[in-house]
């Protein structure tokens, strides 16, 4: 063994393939030229999403096997119409917004034998990944600090800031997703601020 | 106005101020306008805000939720045996052939074309048949030494490369702005050690090569690569994490001691930590592990374990010496032949005896060989610059 040669992958995720989809839409080629890539297309929107697909959907207070499904009904559809990929703008606005209407209808569906409660948003501070900034002492202190602000928060301000900081929305994506006006969704915001101001 | 209340926060206090916050979560204007004007008035507050952002922009980071790799993979599968199912019930006999070979192909090549996915920022690097340790500056300048050497850089980047009895080879001032990293190619039978510009220290073993900046970003993470074996001290500093990143994984740590064994062609790696914690991160998912104080992970192909060991059986080496608990004779085979650069023959038959002791690594290698055929079953002898070891059942 003389030769010695290595590779190595970065942090990110590569976006070549999503780029290359953000030109296709652009274009607007033939559907037979884009079969063979959509079905890439699809998985790696699915390797880049699920996670995030998920995570909301667990905030929203509902089971990961529940979501499973959600998601994979969701990713379904985009498999039967990939020509749908072509009028999307905003990949991630639509994928949330299409869990969270699955979520609604498999809600109606089991309604009848269970009692629904009012979901819940459960946004707070999780210490996993700050050990890398600061000691375990101000880990707690953070915590503690940043959950007790969000406590006095309603479930619509939590999931507004969930959106807007995390995922990082329009005040017209948010609109959308909670079936808001854009005024009513910053109004939101207003009320968020002068509860934590205090 | 208010400026004179934040002027003895800490990131911490930043971090949970609700006026910081507000300006982090909904990027208000007035928030946006007043944070900037403090930033310009007290620029001497850059670091602990910029710590800041970085600690409410993790906050919710949360990695215990997600679904594995095995999981999506399966969940894909389903996916396109649904939508096959699907499309056939819809298309008639002959044209539902066309589609069968079409979905064959579809099933078969989102998997095939994952690795190439996964790689695009793939680097082919140089290979290093030499047999001397050559450093490559970023400015492509390359200066070769035919003995062991100690590489330092000073705060400034300056670099100055010593031998082992401390005799200065090289002294070079080096190009602060170039992005591209510097490189240290240690080849088989040599070995460096590293002192890099933030004070961190690095051990480098046989067969490896390193590559890192001349200085560190004063605001980002510091980022090394390496291809090999490593022995690191890590120098504290809360700001900017210290990332050392392999073709297989990265491991991400604040102030620590490690050993990280990532040579590319060794069907086992491992991560020994012998001071502190670390975080490993691996495969497709970036899955994250914690690695304490007296602990090893080993990674074989997917499947990671997490083990308490004696971590002075893998960080000796830095002293010269190679000190084993029931090892597989092939693993300190394999070590050996890197460590002499001397090429190694045998069967599969001795490769499983298991061997306990400590082998003076600055013996020369006859010495070695010598003492291994004393402690187990095997004998050796040279033939065309190979030395070949055979099972021995007299022992």
């Amino acid at each position: 063994m003389d030769k010695h040669s290595f590779t190595y992958t970065t942090m990110e995720y590569p976006a070549d393939l999503f780029l290359k989809w953000k030109i296709y839409r652009q274009e607007k080629k033939s559907v037979e030229n884009f079969r063979v890539d959509d079905q890439n297309l699809i998985q790696f929107i699915y390797d880049q999403y699920a996670n995030d697909l998920l995570l909301y959907g667990m905030k929203m207070g509902y089971q990961k096997e529940v979501l499973e499904d959600a998601i994979h009904d969701i990713f379904y559809k985009l498999c039967l119409s990939p020509q749908m990929l072509k009028q999307i703008n905003e990949l991630k606005f639509y994928l949330f917004s299409a869990l969270k209407n699955r979520l609604l209808n498999i809600n109606k569906s089991t309604a009848r034998y269970v009692t629904t409660d009012i979901p819940e948003f459960n946004l707070s501070v999780k210490t996993d990944s700050l050990h890398l900034l600061i000691e375990a002492e101000e880990e707690t202190r953070v915590k503690e600090k940043i959950n007790k602000l969000l406590e006095v928060l309603s479930d619509k301000q939590r999931e507004v800031i969930y959106l807007r900081f995390i995922h990082e929305m329009t005040y017209d994506e948010i609109g959308g997703l909670l079936k808001m006006t854009p005024a009513s969704v910053k109004n939101v915001v207003y009320k968020a601020i002068n509860k934590i101001r205090k | 106005m208010k400026f004179c209340q934040y002027v003895t926060y800490t990131a911490v206090d930043f971090s949970t101020d609700p006026f910081f916050l507000e300006w982090r979560w909904f990027q208000t204007e007035e928030t946006a306008q007043f944070w900037t004007a403090f930033l310009s008035a007290h620029p001497e507050k850059s670091d602990e805000i910029l710590l800041a952002i970085k600690i409410v922009a993790l906050s919710f980071v949360d990695e215990t939720i997600s679904f594995s790799k095995q999981e999506k993979e399966s969940a894909i599968k389903k996916l396109t045996a649904k939508v096959h199912r699907n499309k056939r019930r819809k298309r008639s006999a002959i044209y539902s052939l066309s589609t069968v070979v079409i979905l064959v192909t579809l099933l078969f090549f989102p998997f095939r074309n994952r690795p190439h996915l996964l790689q695009t920022d793939e680097k082919t690097f140089v290979e290093i048949p030499e047999k001397e340790v050559q450093l490559i500056f970023s400015t492509g300048n390359r200066v070769t030494f035919n003995e062991d050497i100690q590489v330092a850089y000073d705060t400034t980047g300056n670099i100055v490369v010593q031998n082992e009895s401390g005799k200065m080879l090289e002294k070079h001032k080096s190009d602060e702005t170039a992005v591209t990293l510097n490189r240290l190619i240690v080849p088989k039978g040599k070995r460096s050690s590293l002192l890099l510009a933030d004070g961190s220290r690095i051990w480098i073993n046989s067969g490896t090569i390193v590559e890192f900046p001349s200085v560190f970003s004063k605001t980002d993470e510091r980022k090394i690569i390496i291809d090999g074996e490593i022995y690191i001290e890590v120098e504290k500093d809360m700001q900017r994490p210290f990332l050392v990143a392999t073709p297989h994984f990265e491991v991400a740590v604040l102030g620590t001691k490690f050993n990280v064994s990532a040579y590319s062609e060794d069907a086992v790696q491992h991560v020994t930590v012998a001071e502190g914690l670390v975080s490993v991160l691996s495969g497709e998912e970036k899955k994250n592990n914690f690695v304490k104080q007296n602990q090893q992970l080993r990674m074989m192909e997917n499947n990671t374990t997490i083990n308490n060991v004696d971590v002075y059986n893998y960080t000796s080496w830095k002293e010269g010496i190679l000190r084993f608990e029931s090892e597989p004779l092939k693993n300190i085979l394999t070590r050996l032949s890197r460590y002499y650069d001397i090429h190694l023959d045998y069967e599969s038959d001795i490769e499983e005896i298991r061997c306990s002791g400590k082998l003076f690594l600055f013996d020369d290698w006859q010495t070695v060989f010598n003492n291994i055929t004393k402690v187990s079953p095997v004998e050796y002898s040279v033939t065309n610059n190979e030395v070949v070891l055979r099972y021995n059942s007299k022992k």
